[in-house]
C-alpha cells in the first residue's frame, strides 16, 4: 500500500476520489449509529406511552440541571469543531489547534459532568443492580432507569471516542504530522462523528429528563 | 461554512435549548413543543453543521434516510398515543 503525503492511498488515484470514499464509509457508519440511537430512543418513548406513572416517577429523580449544562458544553464543542473545519488553511493552523482542543475539552466536561450525576444517583440508590431498597417504587420506573443508563452510557462511551479523535487530531497538527489533503480529509471525517454523537444527545436529551418532569 | 453562519446556527442551537428548558419548567404539559424544539435543533445539525446543504449524491441520501427515521419515530409516538 502506498502511504505519502502527496499521492492519495491505493486503490484511489485521486485525493478526491480518496475522500468521497472517505465520507460514504463515515456516512454509512452514522446512518448505523442513528439506527441504534434511534431504535433506543423509540423505546424510551414506548415505555413512556406505556408506563406514564412509573416513567414520570423515574424522570422526577433525574438531574436534568446537569443534563442542561452538558447540552451547552455538546452544542458549543459542535461550534468549535465546525470552526475548526473553516480554519483548515495554512495560515492558520495555531487557531485550528485552539479550536480542536477547547472541542476535545468541552467534550471531556461533558463526561466529568456525566460523572457527577452518576455518583449522585448512585448515592440516591437510582443506579440498577446496586441498590437494594430504590427508592422507586414502580418497577416500570425502575425498567426506565435501566434504558437511560444504558442509553447514557452508550452515548458516554461515544462521547470518550470523539475525545480521544480529538486528542489524536490536535497532537498530529501540532507536530506537523498531518498535512494537506490528508489532513482535511481526516478532520472532515472526525468533525462528521462528533456533529452525530452531538445531534443524538440533542434527541436524548429531551426524551429522557425533559418530557413529562 | 463562514464562521459567522456557523455563529448563527449556534445561536439558533441555544434558542432551541433555551425553549425546551423553559417549556420544561413552565408548561410540563406542552411536551410536543419540547419535541420539536429537539427536532429543530437536530434538523439544524444536520443540514448545516454536518453539511446536507452543500452535499449531493451518498451524503444527500444518508440524510433523507436520517430524516425518515426521525419522521418513522414520531409517527409511531404519535399513532399510539392517538390508538390508545
Amino acid at each position: 500500500m502506498i502511504r505519502s503525503e502527496d499521492r492519495p492511498a491505493e486503490p484511489f488515484v485521486a485525493w478526491a476520489q480518496q475522500r468521497e470514499a472517505a465520507r460514504l464509509g463515515m456516512w454509512l457508519f452514522l446512518a448505523g449509529e442513528a439506527m441504534m440511537f434511534g431504535s433506543l430512543i423509540m423505546v424510551a418513548w414506548f415505555y413512556r406511552l406505556q408506563h406514564p406513572d412509573g416513567v414520570a416517577e423515574a424522570v422526577a429523580g433525574l438531574h436534568f440541571g446537569l443534563a442542561t449544562v452538558n447540552t451547552f458544553l455538546l452544542l458549543t464543542s459542535s461550534l468549535l469543531m465546525t470552526l475548526a473545519l473553516t480554519a483548515n488553511e495554512p495560515g492558520s493552523r495555531r487557531r485550528l489547534r485552539r479550536y480542536l482542543i477547547g472541542a476535545t475539552l468541552l467534550a471531556a466536561l461533558f463526561l466529568a459532568c456525566k460523572g457527577l450525576e452518576y455518583t449522585l444517583e448512585y448515592r440516591e440508590g437510582l443506579l440498577p443492580g446496586f441498590a437494594v431498597d430504590s427508592p422507586l417504587h414502580l418497577p416500570s420506573a425502575r425498567l426506565f432507569m435501566n434504558l437511560y443508563f444504558i442509553a447514557t452510557a452508550l452515548h458516554g462511551v461515544h462521547v470518550l471516542i470523539a475525545v480521544g479523535l480529538g486528542l489524536w487530531l490536535y497532537v498530529g497538527f501540532a507536530r506537523d504530522r498531518l498535512q494537506g489533503h490528508q489532513a482535511s480529509t481526516r478532520l472532515e471525517m472526525v468533525t462528521l462523528y462528533w456533529h452525530l454523537v452531538d445531534g443524538i444527545w440533542v434527541l436524548l436529551f429531551p426524551t429522557l429528563y425533559l418530557v413529562g418532569r | 461554512m463562514s464562521p459567522l453562519k456557523a455563529l448563527q446556527v449556534y445561536a439558533g442551537l441555544l434558542l432551541l435549548l433555551a425553549v425546551e428548558v423553559l417549556v420544561a419548567l413552565f408548561w410540563p404539559r406542552h411536551d410536543s413543543l419540547i419535541m420539536l424544539a429537539a427536532a429543530g435543533q437536530f434538523l439544524l445539525l444536520l443540514v448545516f453543521y454536518l453539511g446536507l446543504y452543500r452535499h449531493r449524491g451518498w451524503v444527500r441520501l444518508f440524510g433523507w434516510l436520517y430524516l425518515c427515521w426521525l419522521l418513522v419515530m414520531m409517527v409511531f409516538i404519535l399513532g399510539e398515543s392517538a390508538t390508545r
